[in-house]
């Protein structure tokens, strides 16, 4: 910047006294100067090594300061140089010219040194206020564009995720139109309702990253409690039949962990609901996450009819009990522990550091 | 219910549209027409004059659904209501829905059940014989 190092200054006049004498005052002040002694000369200096501000003659020989002043304008490289005219002329005709030409000041021969320094000083200043605005300005157009493209990366990734989520629809739909032609079997229909069941539940986490400020995260408790609506819903009990009870510590999830737990979470309920209320009995489901030590504990426990005797989790070859067992301990790295005590509960813990965020 | 529920579909995406008409069928409505565009949803009102619009918002055309459904509530007499069904869910595009006062506002993928019963507790309400 140009403050911090000292300002160098061009002066330009074609009597060697007036040169000397300007020179000897502005080094003194503590600027470093150069000196020409005619409008030639002057244009090579500046061009050679562009000086912070000009003191320039009007009455000379060769070339005249009006003339000096119009070629240094013109330059793309040297027209930002304040260039003060410094004269004999006293016609307000010549002051008004050397303004129009693009002179910054004027100074009337004889002059005070005091005057000299001072309109000097000043102009420095100017320029370096105006420097100032400039690299201002040129930051905030680079920030503004900055945040356009962060804008647009944004704008494609939640378009990302809603395009999923309507995928994710077109499979729903190809399956349940699928199943349509066969109104009668069952089996099916029951196939066909617990995979949707679980687009569902991983469309859900599109829906809400969709949402979410980051793109990358999701609120576990919003999750689970969205979660749990859908799958409530998806049954059809009547009001008041099951209430679920949702003690979740509230953290954001990468979507790969919030995925899974909420696969596990899914087939857990349907479980629930399908077969640990049988006729009017009403229940209660609880799902319950903290996070201990970097260690998130996942609980959950209905209070239904429980399994028969000697029921094996592990062992029973359904495909939600092998989803929740695979996804729970391959998957989350945890140990899944499934009872039977007054219902059935399930737990297992798993790190809080599952997946890595990725950007 | 005397008469049938004749129900206007909206739907650019052919397989979820398909699926859309074979469960509301199911369930006893009538699908007047399934169109892709918002153009042909204020044509298809007018011609076939439906009792509902079940209406996706991003269509093809020029467009989009909450423009269509603004374009049919104000050139219809009697105004037809509107059931959004999309996948987004903007603060910007709900809000822009909501102007036209629609039924509802659903997110996709659709619940089918919650669909069908919102349609069948409208009329309830709003008719008392159809």
């Amino acid at each position: 910047m140009v403050q911090n190092k000292q300002s160098s200054i061009l002066i330009v006049d074609d009597t060697p006294e007036n040169l000397e004498l300007l020179t000897g005052m502005l080094k003194q002040s503590g600027y470093r100067v150069r000196a020409a002694l005619n409008g030639k000369l002057a244009l090579q200096s500046a061009r050679n090594e562009p000086p912070d501000l000009i003191l320039l003659d009007i009455t000379m020989s060769d070339m005249d300061g009006f003339e000096v002043c119009t070629i240094l304008k013109k330059d793309k490289t040297l027209q930002k140089i304040p260039v003060i005219f410094i004269s004999a002329l006293n016609e307000t005709l010549d002051k008004l010219k050397a303004f129009s030409t693009g002179g910054v000041d004027y100074i009337t021969k004889p002059f005070q040194m005091e005057e000299v320094l001072a309109r000097v000083k000043t102009h420095l200043q100017l320029t370096h206020i105006e420097s100032l605005k400039r690299e201002v300005e040129e930051r905030k157009q680079a920030e503004a564009k900055l945040n356009r493209s962060l804008d647009e990366k944004e704008k494609l990734i939640s378009e990302l995720y809603h395009r999923t989520k309507n995928t994710l629809q077109v499979f729903i739909s190809m399956l349940l139109l699928q199943a349509n032609e066969f109104p009668e079997n069952q089996e099916l229909k029951g196939v066909v309702k617990k995979t949707e069941q679980r687009i569902r539940a991983i469309s859900l986490v599109h829906q809400m990253l969709y949402k979410s400020k980051n793109l990358s995260l999701i609120s576990i408790d919003e999750y689970l409690q969205k979660l749990a609506d859908t799958v409530l819903e998806s049954f059809t009990l009547p009001d008041g039949k099951v209430s679920v009870n949702i003690a979740v510590q509230n953290q954001n999830f990468l979507f790969d962990t919030a995925i899974p737990l909420g696969l596990i979470v899914n087939e857990l309920m349907t479980n629930s609901l399908k077969h640990a209320f049988p006729d009017n009995r009403k229940g209660e489901i609880i799902i319950s996450l903290k996070k201990e030590n970097s260690v998130n504990k996942f609980e959950y426990g209905d209070n239904g009819i429980g399994v028969p005797e000697g029921f094996d989790f592990r062992a029973h070859g359904s495909m939600g009990l092998k989803l929740i067992h695979n996804i729970g301990e391959l998957q989350m790295t945890g140990s899944i522990i499934m009872t039977n005590n007054s219902g059935v509960s399930c737990s297992f813990e798993f790190p809080d550091n599952l997946y890595m965020e990725r950007v | 219910m005397g008469n049938k529920i004749r129900l206007l579909l909206v739907e650019d995406e052919i397989i979820t549209a398909m699926y859309m008409k074979a469960e509301l069928e199911k369930a006893g409505f009538i699908i007047t027409e399934n169109v892709t565009t918002g153009e042909k949803a204020v044509t298809s009102c007018k011609e076939k004059k439906p009792d509902m619009i079940l209406m996706d918002i991003m269509l093809a055309g020029k467009i989009d659904g909450i423009e269509a459904a603004s374009i049919i509530k104000n050139s219809e007499r009697i105004p037809v209501p509107v059931i959004f069904c999309t996948a987004y869910e903007d603060s910007e595009i709900k809000k822009r829905a909501e102007e036209i006062k629609p039924v509802a506002f659903l997110l996709k993928p659709l619940d089918m059940n919650k669909l069908k019963t919102l349609i069948e507790n409208w009329f309830m309400s709003n008719y008392i014989t159809l």
